[in-house]
């Protein structure tokens, strides 16, 4: 049967072979470079992950170095699904040792259990859940484990779902325009089995180069997109290059993937005619019905009986058009969705980073190793006549920072370090030079402020502070160590007559209770009465902390914490303040902030070790003008070129280089959706036009009982905006209900969405879909009207 | 009085050497409540005669005037008017639209122009054609005969003036085709309704009271009963 008929059909039918050629190369070209550049995205990820954190699956860290390493490694190594393990040393000279599983699936129930083994405590041992989530492995206690991969997925899932149904579609339309050609097969002795075999032959014959030349061609659209993403975000900094990546797999789901699609498409349509008996495939009496009977009673009020007739025969076709639907459906879904999520993640962008520091720095440099050497001059710039000012002037009184500097003699400044360079480049607004020192103290119950008590405490505002005993709390204490102009200078803003010999408390804590972290309110953290805190060098834990016992140095403000030892310093409050230094820092929610000036740093340094903060130095510049950032930047180069290690940030190069990834993001993530909105429309197209023209007999029965043209003009279009409206109708509220989740999750304020909301781009998508609906009904409508419906009237089989 | 007028109807199709005269100067006149069968071998040209005089298709020359209406005059929306008022066509395979039912069916011509039905007339109707109680289902799950009842009526419903019946009992069973005949007779004599009958069986032309025959596109005989 294939050489006396499927050959001769397919040379004869040139048109309707080519298009289905096309269509499979096209639908598995884009499915190719889906799959291909989802395939680098994630590989680029997990190599991101790893060169940031490791490749390590289950980590132990031994806090304590209570056990034995050899033992501990014995006994892990024993454990039936550890594949290896890899035993070092950390810069707190603690043992960590990485866990590489046999079967990583099992991580996270496996980790525990080895831990138990081990006579660890829970905290020493972790997963490596970030790195574990890119296999889609997720720490089952974890709430809201990482969606994001999940959500990539599911946007490339029903991308490759349209495009699949595309293929599915030209067959059906081609299947469906040769019911009567396969009645007079059958009505010659042909068996339903020959029929099917026929037609699987004639999809395979049709479609295997297609399939092969769209998946070779698919990895060479996303070698090429690659190189445009890797050209967009070329200027972006501490960046890994994006590597093209191809594993044998992806071209094997591909081909696996096309290939089935081609062959369900093929086999349904040619099980359908296998079913129909000769006289029906002749007759072609598989026409659409109903099979119960059925109204559209909102189509027949909005437009009468031809609103009815239209909602009637797109009911009766309801699984025809199911392809169609669903096509368009997932792709502008994929496309909303896309949108709304890039839009969600710009304001969350801006909140997190552009908005918060828009106005706190010009230029960043960070300094590395300097802080090690206290003895380093970078700092050096203390006007330590300053202390000689025993009173707070009034505000109105205080003088200028560059009055505070000139108290200082002149011959100081001569010796001063790098940073008094850097504040004297031209166009140099402000330069603060700060270090960064992690500190701990413990906080009795009473010291909190009456705010903090009437929300309930610590607990109640933060639920994972440590409590050391019934009264009192176990917090951190961040030290801002600004360069002392810098410390004068923020003394000014806040209002204070600047101390060199003590410390500046941020005194605040978020209100976690009155407030989501998208809109944080502060309260005070401890009442202003507080004047000391007792630093100590590392958070101690109860039992060590009992050992030594609390200090009460008979001050019910003061904090005790461990007696006056090598490792703790007194730390004098001279001032209070919720007003942060303008620095580009975040700081820790439940934690104590305290700002020092660097003379005083020099003399509790000793105590206070600074290894967790690497020993960087800061410097925060403000420029005049945005206009000298650049220059400011390469001055800076200049002044520390001779003996440090050091990094650049430019805010204005920051910002336009964000500014252009985020347009070739635009671009790369509008053309995907672009694309997904031609697949859906296409889909769509071709199927509308084929439909109608195998309604013919359909229109020329409405004719013959007295339905003008006109009405049949009104019946199509009815049939257009429901075909086109449906599948908005039915994205939109998921939409909304996706955007509405995320705005909650993100305790964003949906305001600020609605105003940002991507609604010209689907608006636009909206547009093109009704367009081209109406454009495939305006032409399969004239062709239908003009054709000859007496012709078909006289068809003595017109059923 | 003259319903129905034909002169020198002809009808060709194709050009050159594949030009086929369907009719060739038809003359044909019928009187307001007459039933007349028109016959013929295949091919004689009987159908597209009624596909003209349903407005369906044109004639290549010729005027066909029916209840006064000049059709060459007509243009699409015009002929669609027509055809739902004053002409009621009966196909052989009875041309019901799958998607509605029965009652719509049978309604669509006045619900086309907006217009209610008589109750008592619609009722008389499906009373004597006998599917009162199929007035929910839709066409698929009636029998033939059932399907062309509906037909029937469906073409009755708006008083045509003119009724068009091409092969109506052709694919249905003796006895149903006896009883589909017998209802033409009763719409006639009862009803008064002109009925123009297109048929190759001559049983069922012998109940008509005239009968016209066609070969190759001429009438070669009218016989009046």
């Amino acid at each position: 049967m294939w050489k006396e008929y499927s050959l001769s059909y397919i040379k004869r039918n040139k048109a309707s072979s080519f298009s289905i050629m096309v269509t499979g190369l096209i639908a598995t070209l884009f499915f190719s470079m889906i799959c291909c550049v989802f395939y680098n995205l994630w590989r680029y990820d997990i190599e991101h992950i790893i060169r940031d954190e490791g490749d390590w699956q289950g980590r132990i860290v031994n806090e304590t170095g209570s056990a034995d390493t050899e033992e501990l490694q014995q006994g892990i190594q024993n454990h039936g699904n550890v594949e290896r393990v890899n035993i070092w040393e950390d810069q707190d000279d603690r043992t960590v040792i990485d866990i590489y599983f046999e079967d990583v699936r099992q991580a996270f129930r496996d980790m525990p259990r080895i831990a138990e083994q081990a006579g660890l405590a829970d905290a020493e041992v972790s997963c490596h859940d970030y790195l574990l989530s890119q296999y889609l492995i997720f720490n089952p206690e974890d709430e809201q484990p990482p969606m994001l991969l999940g959500f990539f997925i599911l946007v490339m899932a029903l991308a490759a779902g349209s495009l699949i149904l595309i293929i599915r579609n030209a067959f059906a339309v081609s299947m469906n325009s040769r019911i009567h050609q396969m009645g007079i097969l059958s009505s010659i002795g042909a068996t339903p089995r020959q029929i099917r075999t026929c037609l699987l032959q004639e999809a395979s014959a049709l479609c295997i180069i297609p399939i092969l030349a769209g998946s070779v061609g698919g990895i060479g659209l996303s070698l090429g997109l690659i190189r445009i993403m890797e050209w967009a975000v070329r200027d972006m900094s501490a960046r890994a290059p994006v590597r093209f990546q191809y594993h044998p797999a992806v071209f094997l789901i591909t081909i696996l993937a096309s290939g089935m699609t081609v062959f369900l498409s093929a086999w349904f349509p040619a099980r359908r005619m296998g079913r129909l008996t000769p006289l029906q495939a002749v007759r072609n009496e598989s026409e659409y019905q109903l099979k119960k009977r059925k109204e559209s009673r909102i189509l027949a009020a909005l437009f009468g009986m031809e609103g009815e007739l239209a909602g009637n025969a797109l009911k009766a076709r309801k699984r025809a058009l199911w392809t169609s639907f669903t096509s368009l459906t997932l792709s502008f879904l994929a496309f909303s969705m896309f949108l709304c999520f890039i839009t969600l993640s710009e304001i969350s962008v801006n909140y997190t980073y552009y908005e918060k520091y828009k106005d706190s720095w010009d230029v960043m440099v960070k300094i590395e190793g300097a802080g090690n050497e206290d003895s380093s001059d970078i700092m050096e710039s203390e006007p330590e006549e300053m202390l000689e000012l025993k009173e707070v002037p009034k505000p109105e009184e205080m003088p200028e920072t560059g009055e505070i500097l000139d108290i200082e003699n002149e011959a100081k400044s001569k010796g001063a370090g790098e940073i008094e360079e850097v504040r004297k480049i031209e166009g140099v607004e402000s330069c603060v030079a700060y270090r960064k020192v992690t500190a701990f103290t413990r906080i009795e119950k009473e010291a909190f402020s009456e705010e903090l008590q009437a929300l309930g405490g610590m607990g109640a505002v933060c639920e994972s502070a440590v409590q050391t005993g019934e009264d009192a709390w176990e917090v951190e204490v961040p030290l801002i160590i600004l360069d002392d102009k810098g410390f004068a200078e923020y003394c000014r803003q806040i209002g204070v007559m600047p101390q060199l010999d003590g410390s500046i408390m941020l005194n605040r804590i978020w209100d976690s209770v009155n407030s989501n972290f998208r809109y944080r309110e502060y309260i005070p953290f401890v009442k202003e009465s507080m004047q000391e805190l007792l630093l100590a060098d590392e958070a101690k834990d109860k039992d060590e902390d009992d050992a030594r016992g609390t200090v009460d140095d008979g001050r019910s403000d003061s904090v005790g914490y461990g007696v006056d030892d090598e490792k703790t310093s007194r730390l004098k409050i001279f001032a209070h303040t919720e007003t942060p230094p303008v620095l580009r820092e975040e700081y820790d929610d439940y934690a104590l902030v305290q700002v020092i000036p660097v003379s005083l740093w020099r003399q509790i340094s000793n105590r206070i070790k600074s290894e967790r903060t690497g020993g960087e130095i800061y410097l925060r510049i403000l420029a005049s003008d945005d206009s000298k950032v650049n220059a400011i930047e390469t001055a800076v180069n200049e002044i520390f070129s001779g003996g440090y290690s050091i990094e650049t940030e430019n805010r204005v190069q920051e910002e336009i280089t964000n500014s252009n990834m985020m347009d070739a993001y635009r671009l790369i993530v509008g053309g995907l959706c672009a694309l997904l909105a031609v697949i859906g429309i296409a889909n769509l197209f071709s199927n509308t036009l084929g439909f109608l023209y195998q309604r013919k007999r359909e229109f020329a029965r409405y004719l013959s009982i007295g339905v003008t043209p006109g009405g049949i003009r009104k019946i199509l279009w009815i049939e257009a905006i429901v075909i086109a409206g449906k599948p908005i109708l039915v994205t939109m509220p998921l939409t909304i209900l996706f955007v509405a989740f995320a705005v909650r999750a993100s305790y964003l304020d949906p305001w600020e969405f609605i105003v940002a909301a991507p609604i010209m781009p689907m608006l636009a998508y909206v547009g093109f879909v009704f367009l081209f609906v109406g454009t495939a009904y305006y032409i399969g409508g004239r062709g239908l009207l003009n054709s000859d419906l007496g012709e078909i009237l006289r068809d003595d089989v017109m059923a | 009085m003259k319903l129905l007028e034909c002169k020198d109807v002809v009808k060709i199709y194709g050009k050159g050497t594949n030009q086929v005269t369907a009719l060739d100067g038809i003359n044909l006149a019928v009187e307001r409540g007459e039933f007349a069968a028109i016959i013929g071998a295949s091919g004689s040209g009987k159908s597209t005669l009624l596909h003209i005089l349903g407005s369906v298709d044109s004639p290549t020359s010729g005027n066909v005037v029916i209840d006064g209406v000049d059709l060459n005059q007509l243009n699409a929306a015009g002929a669609a008017i027509f055809r739902r008022r004053k002409v009621g066509l009966i196909y052989q395979f009875y041309n019901l639209i799958p998607t509605l039912t029965v009652r719509k069916n049978i309604l669509m011509p006045m619900l086309l122009d907006k217009r209610k039905p008589e109750e008592e007339y619609f009722k008389q109707i499906m009373a004597s054609l006998g599917i009162e109680d199929k007035l929910d289902a839709l066409p698929h799950q009636l029998s033939g005969g059932q399907q062309q009842r509906v037909a029937i009526a469906r073409a009755l419903i708006y008083r045509p003036a003119l009724l068009l019946a091409d092969e109506p009992t052709g694919n249905l069973d003796r006895k149903n085709s006896r009883e589909i005949v017998d209802l033409l007779k009763l719409s006639n004599r009862n009803l008064k309704q002109t009925i123009l009958l297109i048929t190759h069986d001559e049983k069922v032309a012998l109940e008509a009271d005239r009968i016209i025959t066609l070969e190759d596109g001429r009438i070669i005989a009218d016989d009046r009963r």
